[in-house]
């Protein structure tokens, strides 16, 4: 009988004989790529793909993701701040509530987690800092120069990228309509949260005492709790109760993400310009409209009868709303399946059908992996008949 | 700083001859990693053809300063998984069945110096993949538990369970391989 030792041994034992060719094909053609990347230079780095694709892969856009989870914490934590130190919790929250205005500096860092050969430092932290005026209008001026506007007056989003001199605008929804989940405010999520957080206390928190934080005196909290991806710690300043500084990690993906919130202030004085959507003078406009490429992610899947779970022919399956017009999308052919181009983004992919109630469903297309994007992802739909 | 390092420095600026060194001093054991998890050689070739080429290709933009032979092993065991995802299921089943793993007959004795390690090979063909992957990147790539579970996305206590049953399977194997030996 062989023990564990033995076999290990034996596996790093195993050499494979493979053909002087096959050797020399591999050397050959990873010396091709490399003179091929170094011709193109740093082209290569940021490849020249149309500005469309290059915000949905931009950090901004990553951020806002980060953002989501930070601002949730947010709430939870005027909630339990209040909680501990018996303040009242509507008059903690109060500012979040009514601010039609507000201002914040997020530092966010990127560590590869589990990946040791990662080099993190290459990964510079981001600041940000954010503006908002009510829960339409937001402004998030990256440190390293980009500008995300959104506007949801207008339905728009605009990005600035100052380096290069280019602009984008995207119009995500029609003019005037706040949609529910908007990914660049989340100030309406943060809202509904406090409302969930006045019913459900039973976080578990543990207090830090107290510390001095940019010479401020300042109570901390530790929470733990099922609904955040990663620890979130809170100083809040101790004679006001109003949070100062929140510290939060979260995993997201293989990475952690590290997030810092400081120097909040609410119902600050907010330049109307800067929310404007209208790009710069001098600036080169692209967008949606402006994609020439067009997209090599298929989503495909079959439509059924959620009762009969017969094919439905003659389904529309599309992109719900997602990139330029007109959306994405395809016609289930008589087996009921459907087979499509289309971003490779994080969106949403509704099913119609007559007779049948509508459905939506999220594609995961990588947002958070863009070294990894698969290319093709199966979603497949149950209607319910109406 | 370590030669990976100074080798990557050089490597950032299209230096062929970091390239080239990067190469003899990895391939033989990329190879053995991409066969043992593929159990086929031809696809090990060519799964440690596409990681080079990658590799060599993002050679100004690859954030690594050590440990350069932990990326290389998880870019090859990325593509390895890749590679039997879009693999035809008959292939695999053919695969489980037959002692000797091959490309174009050869029996895995003959492309594997030692015989023992060739049964060794062959054995590793019949774990379930996850089992392998685990068994392979650790007893061969030389990769920590806590590594290969950042890899592979699961948690440190799986891999390692993973990476027992594995032996104990392989420990089966070659055994029963050695007892329908001595009653021949």
């Amino acid at each position: 009988m062989k023990s564990a030792d033995d076999i290990e041994r034996l596996a790093r034992k195993i050499r494979i004989k493979t053909g002087v060719a096959a050797r020399e094909r591999i050397l050959s053609d990873a010396e091709a790529a490399l003179v091929s990347t170094m011709k193109k230079g740093r082209e290569v780095l940021e490849p020249s793909l149309s500005i469309w694709r290059t915000i949905m892969k931009s950090k901004i856009t990553k951020l806002a993701g980060a953002a989501v989870v930070i601002i949730a914490a947010f709430v939870v934590i005027h909630q339990l701040g209040g909680t501990v130190e018996s303040v009242a919790f509507a008059d903690v929250v109060r500012p979040l509530l009514t601010a039609e205005t507000g201002k914040f500096k997020m530092t966010i860092d990127v560590v590869a987690a589990g990946l040791d050969w990662i080099d993190c430092k290459d990964e510079p932290t981001q600041t940000i800092e954010v503006i908002f005026a009510g829960p339409a209008r937001t402004r998030w001026d990256v440190a390293t120069g980009e500008v995300l506007v959104a506007n949801m007056f207008e339905g728009k989003v605009m990005i600035l990228m100052p380096a290069k001199k280019e602009a984008a605008v995207m119009q995500v929804g029609p003019p005037g309509v706040i949609p529910p989940h908007n990914r660049f405010n989340k100030l309406l999520e943060l809202r509904r949260l406090i409302q969930y957080a006045l019913k459900n206390e039973d976080e578990s928190v543990e207090f830090l005492g107290r510390r001095e934080i940019d010479d401020v005196g300042a109570l901390g909290y530790h929470i733990t709790g099922p609904q955040h991806h990663g620890d979130i710690t809170v100083w809040a300043d101790a004679e006001s109760k109003v949070p100062i500084r929140i510290e939060q990690s979260m995993a997201i993906g293989e990475r952690t993400e590290a997030a810092v919130i400081s120097d909040i202030a609410y119902d600050v004085e907010v330049d109307e310009s800067l929310f404007s959507v209208e790009p710069p003078e001098g600036y080169s406009v692209g967008g949606p409209e402006s994609e020439a490429k067009e997209p090599e992610f298929v989503v495909t899947g079959r439509v059924t009868d959620a009762t009969t779970g017969e094919a439905i022919a003659g389904a529309r399956v599309s992109d719900d709303g997602y990139g330029p017009k007109p959306y994405k999308g395809a016609v289930t052919d008589a087996d009921g399946r459907y087979s499509y181009h289309t971003w490779p983004e994080e969106h949403r992919i509704k099913a119609e059908a007559p007779g049948y109630k509508a459905q939506a469903k999220g594609l995961k297309a990588g947002l958070f992996h863009t070294d990894n994007v698969s290319e093709k992802q199966v979603l497949d739909f149950a209607l319910e008949p109406e | 700083m370590s030669e990976d390092g100074r080798l990557l420095k050089h490597l950032r600026r299209g230096d062929r001859d970091a390239l080239r060194r990067v190469y003899e001093k990895y391939i033989d054991e990329l190879l053995a990693v991409a066969a043992s998890l593929l159990s086929r050689i031809d696809a090990a070739e060519d799964c440690v053809h596409d990681v080079f080429v990658d590799f060599a290709g993002a050679a100004g933009s690859i954030r690594i300063r050590h440990n350069l032979k932990g990326y290389l092993l998880s870019c090859v065991a990325n593509r390895a998984r890749d590679q039997l995802r879009k693999r035809p299921r008959e292939t695999n089943r053919a695969l489980e069945d037959s002692d000797y793993p091959t490309t174009s007959g050869e029996p895995a004795s003959r492309l594997i110096d030692c015989e023992e390690s060739a049964r060794l090979f062959a054995a590793l063909a019949k774990l379930p993949y996850e089992q392998r992957e685990v068994f392979v990147l650790h007893a061969q790539g030389d990769m920590k538990f806590r590594e290969i579970a950042g890899l592979v996305g699961v948690s440190t206590a799986t891999v390692q369970s993973r990476y027992r049953y594995g032996i104990e399977k392989l420990r089966g194997l070659l055994e029963k391989e050695n007892e329908n030996e001595v009653s021949r």
